[in-house]
């Protein structure tokens, strides 16, 4: 009895000590991760707000690699849980918009194009949406700062300045792309130069604030050739594009060897058009993985292109309100989209042709109009809303003179409509 | 003429906006400067609505300094410790130098400061705009004491020895 006793004894001995972990400790993923480091952009040697092929890689990764990018959000971190509209006249925009990275893919050249699924996003805890004066698609509608501060999780967005409305969570990267080289910088640079000669907005590159300043800031070794990010280009960068969603894919032309990958700017929501100037801005902690390198196939790309499956069905409302717009205006009006073009013209006409922009302005203010009688929000709200949760659609370019853009709401954002 | 400044403010309509309203500085780090700042846009507004007064709350005394040092910020609220202490460079503007200012009025132990460049004129409005109010009257040190303090702005001591308006010196020398 004894001996079989020790016996069984022994054997669950045995058992124990040669035990499979918890699965957490069962990993495949081979990781190149940028972290940030220190409280702002500044202070990180993970981080840059210009774009120059030389800006040093923060990292190199091969295809495969899940590479994680903790990033930060496109004011670096000007706001918090506890920020008013007053804060925004010394908000300091020339910090606009923080990337992390560049991370260098082996193998890759100038002249390739290179394939990045979008993993995961993980959000920060916080996120806000503001209405910054002199900027936004309303901008001279809406003159007087507003800040909406967001309660952040996986499900949705919501705010003590927006009661009885959930957002939910659709994160992409408003910026994500790849690193330009210097011809394309010189191309650039003339072609937004002749845009500034002719009354368009353009930011030229300014080196308050640059980073890194190494390279960018005043005494920078290219001072005078970075370009700010606030523009999408052929790189990609701010596109602010919602479609691209966790699970799809982009491709861009790459500029550099290895390319320098990067992303920040992170939305966790966003209304097709952006219209007040900013979705729901956060921090993340965004995971990237490239799939392929397309030998020589950068040429064949003008700018990124998203790969999807049903990411876009994901995302549609279940219930929706939609306005209609053409191409009206007041007369006398001359909007600010359309001041670099002189207003002889345009400035009695009521009716404009072909213009898709004078056609979403009269969707989006319908549709800020709809909210605020039907909702009972502030036109202020209203404007939050549309920017965070609204679509502004095409939907024909051939009816002339009147082509149409609608703003489509999703109404699955009232509680009151959810259970 | 708008003067766009590097960094801060890369779009040249977030300086219209600075430029259209008078904005009072204020700094999280100076704990009733903010509550305070309000209080005088609400009677400046009253007696001087043609200022467009707005408050203007910047995060920490860093970006405070960085936006008057920069000129982007004409007027601010400091109470008496911290801007003896911004004057000198000391205490928590140590790392980031002195600032030159001149004050436009005092209000127990906050006081209200400008650049050192502010017009006489805009600066004797506003003096006689706080005098004047009916909102802020509890808070105002007497005008004869405020008369006395060294670094007065020489449009403020002209509003409170009831002097005239100056005038604008483009209206003095058209040409």
């Amino acid at each position: 009895m004894r001996t079989f006793l020790s016996s069984i004894l022994a054997t669950s001995l045995l058992m124990v000590g040669t035990a499979v972990g918890d699965t957490t400790d069962q990993t495949w993923m081979n990781k190149v991760e940028v972290t940030k480091t220190g409280d702002h952009c500044v202070d990180d040697r993970n981080c840059f707000n210009r774009y120059h092929p030389a800006i040093p890689s923060a990292a190199s990764a091969n295809v495969g690699d899940i590479i994680v990018l903790h990033t930060r959000d496109a004011l670096d971190s000007e706001f918090t849980l506890n920020s008013i509209p007053d804060d925004l006249a010394t908000v300091d925009l020339g910090l606009v918009h923080p990337m992390t990275g560049p991370v260098s893919i082996n193998g890759a050249k100038r002249g390739d194009a290179i394939e990045v699924e979008i993993v995961d996003i993980a959000p920060d805890e916080y996120g806000y949406t503001v209405i910054a004066p002199g900027f936004g698609f309303l901008r001279d509608i809406f003159t007087e700062p507003y800040i909406v501060n967001w309660h952040l999780t996986r499900i949705g967005a919501t705010s003590p300045q927006m009661p009885g409305i959930t957002v939910p969570y659709e994160a992409f990267p408003g910026s994500i792309g790849v690193m330009l080289g210097q011809a394309e910088i010189d191309m650039i640079k003339e072609r937004e130069a002749d845009l500034a000669g002719a009354g368009g907005v353009v930011l030229g590159p300014s080196t308050g604030g640059a980073l890194p300043a190494s390279v960018c800031g005043e005494n920078g070794s290219h001072s005078d050739d970075c370009l700010r990010t606030i523009p999408p280009r052929e790189n990609g960068g701010n596109m602010d594009v919602q479609q691209m969603q966790v699970g799809t894919r982009l491709l861009f032309p790459c500029f550099i060897d290895g390319c320098g990958i990067f992303a920040g700017d992170i939305h966790y929501a966003q209304g097709d058009g952006e219209v007040s100037g900013t979705a729901i801005e956060m921090g993340s902690i965004t995971t990237l993985r490239v799939t392929k390198i397309h030998s020589g196939k950068g040429s064949s790309l003008d700018m990124p292109a998203t790969i999807g499956n049903d990411q876009i069905i994901d995302m549609e409302p279940t219930r929706y309100y939609q306005t209609i717009g053409i191409p009206l205006k007041g007369k006398g009006e001359i909007p600010p989209s359309h001041q670099y073009l002189g207003g002889e013209v345009i400035a009695n006409l009521e009716n404009l042709n072909e213009d898709l922009t004078i056609a979403a302005r009269h969707a989006l203010i319908q549709m800020i109009d709809y909210i605020v009688a039907e909702h009972g929000l502030t036109k202020e709200q209203a404007y939050i809303l549309c920017s965070v949760a609204v679509d502004l659609r095409v939907g024909q370019v051939v009816d002339v003179p009147n082509y149409v853009v609608s703003a489509v709401l999703n109404l699955d954002v009232f509680d009151k409509y959810r259970n | 003429m708008m003067v766009l400044v590097s960094g801060h403010s890369p779009w040249g309509q977030y300086q219209v906006y600075r430029q259209k309203h008078l904005l009072i500085m204020s700094t999280i780090s100076d704990e009733p400067t903010y509550s305070f700042s309000r209080r005088l846009v609400t009677a400046l507004n009253e007696v001087l609505p043609e200022a467009n007064a707005r408050p203007a709350r910047a995060k920490h005394f860093e970006r405070l300094h960085s936006l008057f040092s920069t000129k982007q910020m004409q007027i601010m609220v400091l109470s008496r410790s911290n801007a003896d202490a911004a004057q000198k460079g000391e205490g928590p503007f140590a790392e980031f130098g002195p600032l030159s200012f001149k004050i436009i009025y005092q209000f127990g132990e906050l006081q209200l400061l400008a650049q050192t460049d502010f017009p006489v004129q805009h600066a004797w409005m506003i003096t006689n705009a706080i005098v004047n109010s009916t909102t802020i009257s509890n808070f105002l040190d007497s005008p004869k004491d405020v008369l006395q303090l060294t670094n007065l702005h020489e449009g403020s001591a002209l509003a409170l020895q009831n002097d005239p308006m100056p005038l604008d010196p483009r209206e003095e020398n058209p040409h």
